[in-house]
């Protein structure tokens, strides 16, 4: 069989799936449980041959035994103590004997160490740039313009830089400060709505509370749509992929 | 009047799905048409990251997405790895998150090259203009491993060179001159998980970073842009259609008719030219205008169905 | 001001948060009566679990599909409180995991729940199952159960990602009273929209640190919560600084440039006079900035030491000049 009709079959029966699996939105049917029966024993497969091949194979198989070049020279020395990971990562599999199930906490005390340490180190990479980034001004620098005026200008069709563009840079206009206002509020606000140890009482706490909550609930609103607009270029793409990849039409 | 307004609100979702599927297929296969874009800023911040990163030196790839964001990402990728191609620029790929994403990246590639073939454009050959390093599990591990160094994490990796012999990948050209992280020209990380989080955690402070992420990412994505450690980013389908249309029209560079079809209003100083040969309109190009229409539906169902809950609280109402 | 240029700023910030957690762990320790806000609405695990036990159908649990980690870990302990009561009145549970190491952990937890209770032979192969690791077929699997047993409750708390609505609806669509909770705010709108009660963002820590009062989830929550204080203090110091430098007319200049140091190219940089037309400081002329950016880096502060010069094949000429005899 050529290449091409391989293509054609591997995107018909991909096709096919698809339809079985959105048909669960018509109502749960055998055609839904039989593909999410293959789904699901398809990935069981492809995730097993995954851990040997990319995680097992290349990240602990090679490093420990070595390697020789093709024309079976020698290449990287075998690192043998790799072997000391194997019986520890077997320990998990205890969890099955009900007496010794207590060793398989072994392995998973290593896993939750390393990532915790690991949460300290990199604290600072991820939240340093925003904590610097949410020290805004407030008040305005220049009173000249309201909104920030551009540094550039159509001189006879070309952008050209203004003379005084580094003064305009270094200018904080009154539109800006109300827009890191906006934000300096926002950010406060929504970070106090998650103060556990405070008891909120009194209005002026309570409204600030509230105006958290609602800021929060306008962001989830945003995270909505961008989200919703997600979901629908995936639909877009499946049918796509019916119309245009399998039956060929609208390409 | 009323009566049929509270009706609204009994629609059977069967029918809206309906609708949308019918609406979707009828303007996949019967319409075609671009619509002008208006990029959003951190679209452009990142076309002009990819257009300006030194071209001596090879970008590298964090390919994270795999077939179930096949709608968005194959999208980004593949307009990504077009405008590399086209601007002569080697790179490296690689995923840290699925077993999958490698495997998918590596048929976007090969399409991208058959496209470049048809048009008589030269084909990204592996180990010369490429490298596939493949999966790394456990991104935390494995990002870490290359924020310390990038020779002992990647050296037993190994490819096939031109001549089909396996070798250690830093024999590569395109791998020449790079000894640490931080000799990369650009660092791109195209994902649908945090493991852009984990990319940002360790990498940020060494790299320049962009970002080219799901619609689902995209808010959760914008502080890291606000504060600089993403150079760049580009957003769902929208942001798709932003950098093809880039792609094709450049940042406040004037076309033949002489009009500037992109304007950076924020950045009026920066210009970026077009990408000179290849595709450019691709997936994003394809989809949106059905995009728009399934958003269309999306507001007008909702507009009916709040539309419905008031009618039908208004005849409650009135019958007590 | 060479303090500035310490770049130690992110290790002091972190050390100090850690040293908060530690610090409020060992007072949780001592003391049970520390306070945390209740948050509106925990009754409804206990509602859940009443419904499911008077309709005699499944309470359905999913602790995500994140990896082992302390989201994970979190879930569970919240479920292993509501196990607890499911296994005193008898209703049956579902336990879902996407994960191998959270299902061993799962699996563990919710067996010692059931032999406190003097219940272990309740628990059965599907009380606690591994369904899959790949993403959207647990979502199928998963969807499957929720749609074939009819679950009277769901409890969906931990790592969501694309497949959070894809439950929420599925049980939303048979009736289930639903509880959820992310940590991935891009999830937390669509349970807001599905379920009948919804943790946001840290709320869901607090949570299990509420029901279970363990020193440590207590301790931890504090701890961070003195961390939020701090960040929100310093913003707001950092706030005022750059509000009042900002204003104030530039006289010295940041200059960046790179240099060669062991090899690799470094940025640092210099303060230099202001030559050009008046202006205000720009955004990285702060003190703030340079606290975040310091102009030197660290291994600058390293005296490198130069390669001892050769011994000089000449001798040096002795004191006092040429010896006369």
């Amino acid at each position: 069989m050529n290449q091409e009709n391989l293509t054609y079959i591997n995107v018909m029966l991909g096709s096919l799936a698809i339809i079985g699996l959105y048909s669960v939105l018509w109502r749960e049917n055998l055609v839904y449980r039989t593909v999410e029966h293959i789904f699901l024993g398809l990935a069981a497969g492809y995730a097993v041959v995954g851990l040997w091949k990319d995680t097992l194979y290349i990240q602990w198989w090679l490093p420990m035994t070595g390697k020789l070049t093709d024309d079976g020279k020698f290449d990287s020395p075998g690192f043998w103590p790799y072997m000391l990971l194997f019986p520890i990562g077997l320990m998990a599999y205890t969890v099955f004997n009900k007496e010794k199930s207590w060793m398989s906490r072994i392995p998973i005390g290593i896993i939750l160490g390393l990532w915790s340490g690991q949460q300290i180190q990199i604290y600072w990479n991820k939240f340093g740039p925003m904590i610097e980034a949410s020290m805004v001004p407030l008040i305005p620098t220049a009173t000249d313009s309201f909104f920030a005026v551009p540094t550039t200008q159509l001189v006879n069709g070309r952008i050209e830089q203004k003379a005084n563009a580094v003064q305009i840079l270094a200018n904080l206009y009154p539109t800006e400060a109300i827009n890191n206002l906006i934000f300096l509020v926002t950010l406060l606000s929504a970070l106090a709505y998650f103060l556990f140890s405070v008891d909120i009482k009194g209005k002026a706490l309570m409204g600030f509370n509230k105006l958290g909550r609602w800021m929060l609930m306008i962001g989830f609103g945003a995270i909505f749509g961008s989200t919703v607009m997600a979901r629908f270029a995936l639909v877009i793409d499946r049918l796509a992929y019916i119309w245009q990849d399998w039956l060929k039409l609208g390409v | 009047m009323w009566k049929l307004l509270a009706d609204a609100q009994k629609i059977k979702r069967e029918y809206l799905f309906l609708v949308l599927v019918v609406s979707l297929s009828a303007t996949l296969i019967g319409l075609k048409k671009a619509l002008p874009q208006i990029p959003d800023s951190n679209s452009m911040d990142l076309y002009a990251v990819m257009m300006t990163s030194d071209p001596n030196k090879p970008v590298f790839i964090q390919s994270d997405w795999t077939n179930s964001t096949r709608g968005e990402s194959r999208g980004h990728f593949q307009g990504l790895v077009r405008s590399l191609m086209a601007t002569n620029r080697k790179f490296v790929f690689y995923s840290v998150a699925d077993p999958q994403a490698p495997q998918v990246a590596r048929d976007a590639i090969r399409t991208i090259n058959q496209e470049r073939k048809k048009q008589g454009l030269r084909e990204y050959k592996p180990w010369d203009d490429y490298l596939d390093l493949g999966l790394f599990p456990n991104a935390e591990n494995s990002l870490n491993a290359f924020s310390n160094s990038i020779k002992s994490a990647w050296g037993g990796r190994r490819a096939k060179d031109s001549t089909g012999r396996e070798r250690p990948v830093f024999d590569s050209p395109v791998l020449q001159g790079v000894t640490k992280i931080e000799d990369c020209g650009a660092y791109y990380v195209v994902s649908a998980s945090n493991s852009i989080d984990i990319a940002i955690e360790r990498l940020g402070t060494k790299v320049t970073m962009g970002g080219l992420v799901t619609g689902v990412m995209g808010p959760g994505m914008l502080p890291y842009y606000r504060s600089g450690q993403l150079k760049g980013l580009t957003i769902g389908l929208v942001g798709v259609y932003d950098l093809e249309y880039m792609m094709e029209h450049g940042i406040n560079t004037a076309d033949e008719a002489g009009n500037i079809v992109v304007k950076n209003r924020t950045k009026p100083e920066q210009v970026i030219p077009p990408v000179p040969e290849g595709t450019t309109f691709g997936q994003g190009a394809t989809n949106n205008l059905a995009l728009h229409i399934a958003l269309t539906l999306m507001i007008l169902a909702i507009a009916l169905g709040n539309v419905g809950m008031i009618a039908k609280k208004k005849l409650e109402g009135g019958t007590k | 001001m060479q303090y500035l240029d310490s770049g130690k700023l992110g290790i002091l910030v972190t050390l100090l948060i850690v040293a908060f957690i530690l610090f409020n762990i060992a007072r949780a320790k001592n003391r049970t009566d520390l306070f945390i806000r209740r948050i509106p609405g925990l009754n409804a695990l206990d509602d859940a679990i009443g419904r499911a036990t008077e309709m005699g159908r499944p309470v359905l649990m999913v602790p995500g599909i994140g990896g082992l980690d302390a989201v994970s870990v979190q879930a569970v302990t919240i479920f292993s409180n509501v196990a607890r009561t499911a296994a005193q009145f008898s209703t049956p549970i579902r336990l879902c995991c996407a994960d191998a190491a959270v299902y061993t952990v799962a699996q563990e937890v919710i067996r010692d729940v059931y032999q406190q209770e003097g219940v272990p032979e309740r628990m059965d192969a599907q009380t606690v199952q591994f369904v899959s690791d790949r993403q959207f077929a647990f979502a199928a699997g998963v969807q499957g159960m929720i749609l074939r047993e009819k679950v009277a409750a769901t409890f969906l708390l931990g790592a969501f990602y694309a497949e959070s609505l894809i439950f929420a609806e599925s049980a939303n669509s048979i009736g289930a009273i639903q509880v959820a909770g992310s940590t991935q705010n891009t999830q937390t709108p669509f349970f807001i929209a599905a379920c009948d009660y919804v943790l946001i963002g840290d709320e869901f820590y607090a949570a299990s640190a509420y029901i279970t009062r363990q020193p440590v989830l207590v301790g931890s929550l504090l701890g961070q919560d003195w961390g939020k204080m701090l960040i929100i203090g310093s913003i707001f110091a950092g706030m005022l600084m750059n509000s009042v430098e900002r204003n104030q007319m530039v006289t010295m200049t940041r200059q960046e440039s790179t240099v060669e140091v062991r090899g690799g190219q470094e940025s640092v940089a210099e303060m230099v006079p202001y030559e050009g037309e008046p202006r205000k400081k720009n955004a990285t002329e702060t003190t703030i900035y340079r606290l975040f950016h310091p102009m030197y880096t660290e291994s600058m502060y390293q005296i490198e030491r130069q390669p001892k010069p050769e011994e000089n094949p000449e001798p040096a000429p002795a004191e006092g000049g040429e010896v006369t005899l």
